[in-house]
């Protein structure tokens, strides 16, 4: 009971312990309380960006991955149906293949039926529609009945529609041939109408089956010819894939590295005493407070300025759509700043409060004459989505924005001491993983060669501070510069 | 009497209501309640930094760090025990998050095994000033001074302080009894100088 007197009494004299802290602290608190609510908003606002740009990357990319399934669904059984026995035994008098590639068609000398399963244009693949083209012909006279581009959800509707058509413009010719033709006609009438529909999902097996059994017999050659298209077709087919395919290139970008507390750094001018919480005129050795800003025995860290940056690496690029396209890789990151310091000293007396030993350089802060360029090298994961402003393919526009993760692997900035006013290296203050944003704009030269080029300006901001503490306490990179990437392309 | 008794129960359900409003208005992010309940707290909070630190300097980081953390967790509150106790236990944590993360005290903060000490039954009066005797406490190697502050002051049992500093409850005892014994040793003595040097003045 004696001995818990010593710590009662201890414990009395310490609850009664008040010492004014500096006017700066508040000043700090305020600034980071401020500070954490704009950031809360940030951070909803980045969410959001993210949560849109992955729904709509997922819609892209699961609406063309469903567009080529059914494109190679409809190639497939159309090719398998022209292989097929049945189609050796029709009658082939009165039919004849198109040559567009890419097209799968059967020809009546009436009427013949198109399936166009994948748009003329090899560089684009179709998205979301089937283009369906029924044209009426009389006698191998043409005449365009009709020409359809759906949607899933118009299939039911447009297929009743260019029944109607197809009925509309043969029924004179029906009328008109009602002896030789009309079974036929008829035929591909009844063939066409019966193209069941499920709701939401065209059945593409049915059209290929339907359409070919509407029609009678091809003859041998022409069918080889139709089952060379194919081919063709199957051809064309697989080079859209291969745009589909990831690729390779290298990316690389020149310009400046821009530190402060806002993405265009702004704030660089000499740290003051309110910025820095250090800046207490103590001795840390004594422990005594002297709390002034009259900067006796105090020294102050010079300005730090932007100075160069450069960034490099491979990446590798898919197309997600036509005009849109994901890309992810791995580069390193550099870069630097400058501040003045002064002579270099090669050893100082450590004191217990201030292990400042385990740095390995020190310099002065008076007489800052020489030039100090710190070093900052990061290696970094980029993923970006590109979206194609404009519609030109040999010219295009793209704009990208995505999202860095980085991790510091050295450097060799130099902290601040106040109170003896001695530039150190510690890197154990540094935030070692950065996360960062990115975008830019870029034209793309050669589009359409085996090496497309893109260059254009690039800007990006680490939402993640560089420091917890010390002289880039609160401080955020960003690179602001000229980027320039390279694909190889096999051909 | 009673009066008296009434009147000071009134003054602390005041006071009690007084910082609930103060934590409302704080929670809805006003400044100026902010600064209040800040102006409120901060000079007893930077003795409890104080004590645990080297320096002035890294008490009032510690501070700072600590009203941070008070003002954007304040709604975990939940306003049933005193606001003062909360808000100190804060800054205690984060003086202690700044002992194992701080390069400069991470080192002196690494405990040896040692033997067990028998606490010292010595029990000298306390007469020195508060800010001279947290002095003292501060000139402990940063382990002692860091478990006597927890313990002699904070309250907290060996078995806690085991558990906050990831040590042996053996070592947390040991290195108390030391420190306790140490820092006798120096109030005697300070005290001692003080006489003197009072004697000497006369």
């Amino acid at each position: 009971m004696e001995q818990n007197n010593f710590e009662k009494d201890v414990r009395k004299k310490m609850d009664e312990l008040r010492i004014p802290p500096s006017d700066f602290v508040w000043t700090n608190v305020e600034k980071r309380i401020s500070k954490k609510k704009r950031d809360r908003r940030v951070i909803f606002m980045l969410l959001f960006l993210l949560l849109f740009i992955t729904l709509g990357g997922y819609w892209l990319l699961s609406s063309g991955k469903n567009d080529w399934q059914q494109n190679q669904q409809i190639s497939k059984v159309v090719k398998k149906d022209a292989d097929s026995p049945v189609m050796q035994k029709r009658d082939s008098s009165s039919f004849s293949s198109t040559s567009n590639p890419g097209t799968i068609a059967v020809k009546h000398d009436s009427v013949y039926v198109t399936v166009k399963s994948v748009k003329g244009d090899s560089t684009n693949f179709k998205n979301d529609t089937v283009q369906k083209k029924i044209i009426a012909t009389k006698k191998g006279e043409s005449s365009s009945v009709n020409n359809e581009t759906f949607s899933s959800a118009q299939k039911k509707k447009i297929d009743v529609e260019i029944v109607t058509d197809v009925r509309k413009k043969n029924n004179g010719d029906e009328q008109r041939n009602e002896s030789g033709h009309q079974p036929n006609i008829r035929e591909i009438q009844s063939g066409v109408a019966n193209v069941k529909i499920k709701e939401g999902n065209i059945d593409s097996n049915e059209i290929a089956r339907r359409k070919i059994g509407a029609d009678t017999l091809l003859k041998k050659e022409e069918r080889e010819k139709a089952v060379a298209q194919m081919d063709s077709a199957i051809k064309e087919m697989s080079k859209i894939r291969q745009k589909h395919k990831w690729i390779l290139g290298f990316t690389f970008s020149a310009g400046a590295s821009m530190l402060g507390e806002n993405p265009f750094g702004i704030d660089k001018s000499a740290p003051s005493f309110s910025d820095y919480n250090n800046a207490v005129s103590s001795d840390p050795n004594s422990g005594s407070s002297i709390p002034s800003n009259s900067g006796s025995g105090i020294s102050l860290p010079s300005a730090i300025r932007n100075s160069a940056a450069f960034m490099g690496g491979v990446y590798v690029e898919k197309n997600i759509s036509s005009r849109n396209k994901i890309s992810i890789g791995i580069s390193y990151q550099y870069f630097s700043l400058l501040s003045k310091v002064g002579n270099t000293i090669d050893s100082i007396i450590s004191s217990s409060s201030m292990s400042l030993s385990q740095s390995e350089r020190f310099y002065e802060s008076v007489n800052t004459v020489n030039t100090y360029r710190s070093h900052f090298h990061y290696l970094s994961i980029p993923v970006s989505i590109k979206f194609q402003l404009n519609k030109s393919e040999t010219l295009p526009l793209y704009w990208q924005a995505g999202i860095t993760i980085s991790q510091l692997i050295g450097s060799n900035a130099l902290q601040f001491k106040y109170s003896p006013g001695l530039y150190y290296s510690d890197n154990s203050l540094f935030h070692k993983t950065q996360v960062g944003l990115q975008t830019g704009v870029s034209f793309t030269l050669f589009a359409k060669g085996e090496n497309p080029f893109s260059i254009g300006p690039y800007f990006s901001y680490n939402t993640s501070k560089l420091a917890g503490n010390g002289l880039y306490n609160h401080k955020h990179f960003s690179f602001i510069g000229i980027h320039s990437e390279i694909l190889f392309r096999k051909k | 009497m009673q009066r008296n008794a009434t009147n000071s129960c009134q003054r602390i359900a005041m006071h009690r209501m007084d910082y609930h409003q103060l934590v409302k208005d704080c929670l809805k992010l006003k400044p100026e309640a902010q600064k209040m309940l800040y102006e409120h707290f901060a000079t007893s909070m930077l003795g409890v930094c104080f004590r645990y630190t080297k320096s002035m300097t890294d008490a009032e980081e510690v501070l700072q760090e600590g009203f941070v953390k008070v003002f954007t967790r304040l709604n975990q509150f939940k306003g049933d025990g005193e606001l003062g106790a909360w808000i100190r236990m804060i800054m205690v944590n984060t003086a202690l998050t700044y002992l194992k993360t701080n390069k400069r005290y991470r080192h002196d903060l690494s405990f040896d095994e040692m033997p067990l000490h028998v606490v010292s039954t010595e029990n000298p009066a306390v007469d020195l000033q508060a800010k001279e005797l947290a002095e003292l406490i501060r000139q402990l190697p940063t382990g002692f001074q860091t478990i006597f502050n927890l313990h002699a002051v904070e309250g907290y049992s060996h078995v806690e302080i085991a558990s906050m500093l990831g040590i042996n409850q053996g070592t947390s005892r040991s290195q108390y009894a030391r420190a306790r014994a140490l820092l006798i040793e120096w109030v005697e003595k300070f005290s001692l100088k003080e006489k003197n040097g009072h004697y000497g003045t006369k």
